[in-house]
């Protein structure tokens, strides 16, 4: 029965743990980078819902759909900033890298000084609190609730990138900027609205974390960012699908070890990296690349 | 097949890398459905003047207009949507993209969009529209190449050593192809090295040295030109 309980509950929760790396995933397609500050993103996100439920009495769930745009457009505007600097860079990959740490030291100092260095809480009563009863073990609200709020999200997400002429454009982007703007692709603005579609995917993360991880602190965004870097190079650098299956995966290995190994089970994101780099370095779902 | 309107006037052409002239006052003109080779040694600055027509490179000083609108220095995707598309030397298909996709792709900005397999069958791929990229020949790329600049409704494509590595029927295929494009008003700049192939597919040819235009007129007279044979068999080429 333990076993059966860490699967479900490992699917429940790799469904969240799909949606905290796939931004990450969506912005390393979008302009080729690491988002350091991914997990500060998330860390806003959980701010947001928290400070939406706590002055006007936001459900978390409408949270999720507020914060769509508002990120949306920050994710924007900040590649069209940052993108033209990268371009002309004689090594982008390094200037992305200290470009990002420096945000995520800005919104850590930044969410210390607005909402104060204390763990922040969400009342578990702001969403529907019955528990999902299956095989006769029962899993906390927080876990069902947020599946089903991010099922639905992700199959909007992943029917914007496959079936839909903009999704289209973003992938022709994803492969080649150069190839794409040859095609006629304004790819500058279609990277900037992708790497904007990221941020608000880890902003949607956040919302859900607060449940998730127990609450929200300024600092908690490095540990995050780490898991979710863990995730998306188990399924692959750039594949979306595979982000999404490797989440639910990551959700299953970190439950089993929560039941069966509970201290070890936090080097679970650390070992996947390891572990993956040794043996199937392009990642679950990636093909091998020919070197020319 | 009508060759009096002109579709691309390029004027005075010069683009500079950290103070090395790639292109060096070039001029010419295309007429629509003229096929224009454009030839001469590695180095002489032919994809240097693609990649300038097309955007990817700024140049620093001239004009380039495309039926008399000015299209000098405009971004990639505009001069695309403007009716300027290309060919790869080595073909680029978005790799995560099926045939089909990779054609629907370039369509999307058309402004007279034509039917995806109707494209694919004018480059002989309707029976690959769901292959993925990998599954493709080295011939079947290059169509696909083709079939991408193709559904952008261009005025001008440019046609980059279409021919290396294809083998003789390939050649004729494509050569087929090309002269089909033409009798639908498109006009060719065929960059290549291969003779033969230019021989059958173009009217005219222009040739670059070290970044400069030296000769422009008929390839027979281009082979019999003094200028001409001592840059590609002389050795004088310095760029």
């Amino acid at each position: 029965m333990l076993f059966e309980y860490a699967v479900i509950g490992g699917i429940l929760l790799g469904i969240f743990y799909a949606l905290l790396a796939v931004g990450l995933n969506v912005v390393y397609g979008a302009q080729k980078i690491i988002n350091l500050a991914h997990g500060d993103i998330i860390m806003l996100g959980g701010y947001g819902a928290w400070e939406l439920y706590n002055t006007y009495h936001i459900s978390p769930i409408l949270s999720t759909i507020i914060v769509i745009p508002i990120t949306v457009l920050f994710g924007y505007l900040l590649n069209r900033l940052i993108a033209p600097r990268l371009v002309k860079a004689s090594d982008p990959e390094m200037l992305s890298l200290i470009l990002f740490f420096g945000l995520s030291e800005v919104i850590q100092a930044l969410a210390s000084l607005v909402f104060g260095s204390a763990e922040r809480s969400l009342p578990v009563s702001s969403i529907p609190t019955s528990r999902l009863v299956l095989f006769g073990q029962g899993y906390p609200a927080t876990w069902w609730v947020s599946a089903l709020v991010i099922i639905p999200l992700l199959a909007i997400f992943v029917i914007f990138l496959y079936r839909t002429s903009i999704g289209l454009q973003v992938r022709a982007v994803i492969s080649d900027s150069v190839e794409a703007a040859v095609a006629g692709i304004n790819s500058k603005r279609v990277s900037g609205i992708y790497f904007g579609i990221g941020f608000a995917l880890a902003a949607c993360a956040g919302v859900w974390g607060v449940f998730i991880f127990g609450g929200v602190s300024p600092t908690e965004g490095a540990a995050i960012t780490i898991t979710a870097f863990a995730i998306i190079v188990f399924g692959s650098l750039g594949n979306t699908l595979g982000t999404i299956a490797a989440g639910i995966i990551f959700g299953i290995f970190y439950q089993l070890a929560q039941v069966y190994i509970p201290s070890w089970s936090n080097l679970v994101p650390y070992a996947l990296v390891i572990a993956t780099m040794l043996i199937r370095p392009q990642g679950l779902f990636g093909r091998r690349q020919r070197i020319a | 097949m009508t060759e009096s309107k002109s579709l691309l006037k390029i004027e005075n052409l010069t683009t500079i890398f950290s103070g090395f002239k790639a292109l060096n006052d070039v001029s010419l003109e295309l007429f629509q459905g003229q096929a224009l080779g454009l030839v001469g040694p590695n180095g002489s600055g032919k994809t240097t003047l693609v990649n300038t027509v097309c955007g990817l490179y700024k140049p620093a000083h001239g004009h380039i207009t495309l039926e008399g609108l000015n299209i000098t220095g405009k971004r990639p995707h505009d001069i695309a949507r403007a009716g300027i598309n290309r060919t790869f030397q080595i073909p680029k298909p978005f790799r995560d993209l099926s045939v089909y996709e990779n054609v629907a792709v370039s369509s999307i900005h058309s402004k007279n969009r034509t039917s995806i397999p109707e494209i694919l069958r004018k480059v002989n791929l309707a029976d690959c529209a769901n292959y993925p990229i990998e599954k493709l020949t080295a011939s079947q790329q290059k169509r696909l190449d083709l079939a991408r600049a193709l559904a952008l409704d261009p005025k001008v494509i440019f046609v980059d050593e279409l021919a290396a590595g294809l083998t003789p029927t390939e050649l004729t295929e494509v050569a087929e192809m090309l002269a089909n494009f033409r009798q639908n008003g498109i006009a060719l700049i065929v960059v290549e090295h291969l003779m033969g192939f230019l021989e059958q597919v173009v009217d005219s040819v222009f040739v670059l040295s070290a970044g400069k235009g030296i000769f422009s007129g008929s390839l027979r007279d281009a082979l019999s030109d003094e200028e001409v044979k001592r840059v590609f068999l002389g050795g004088a080429h310095d760029a």
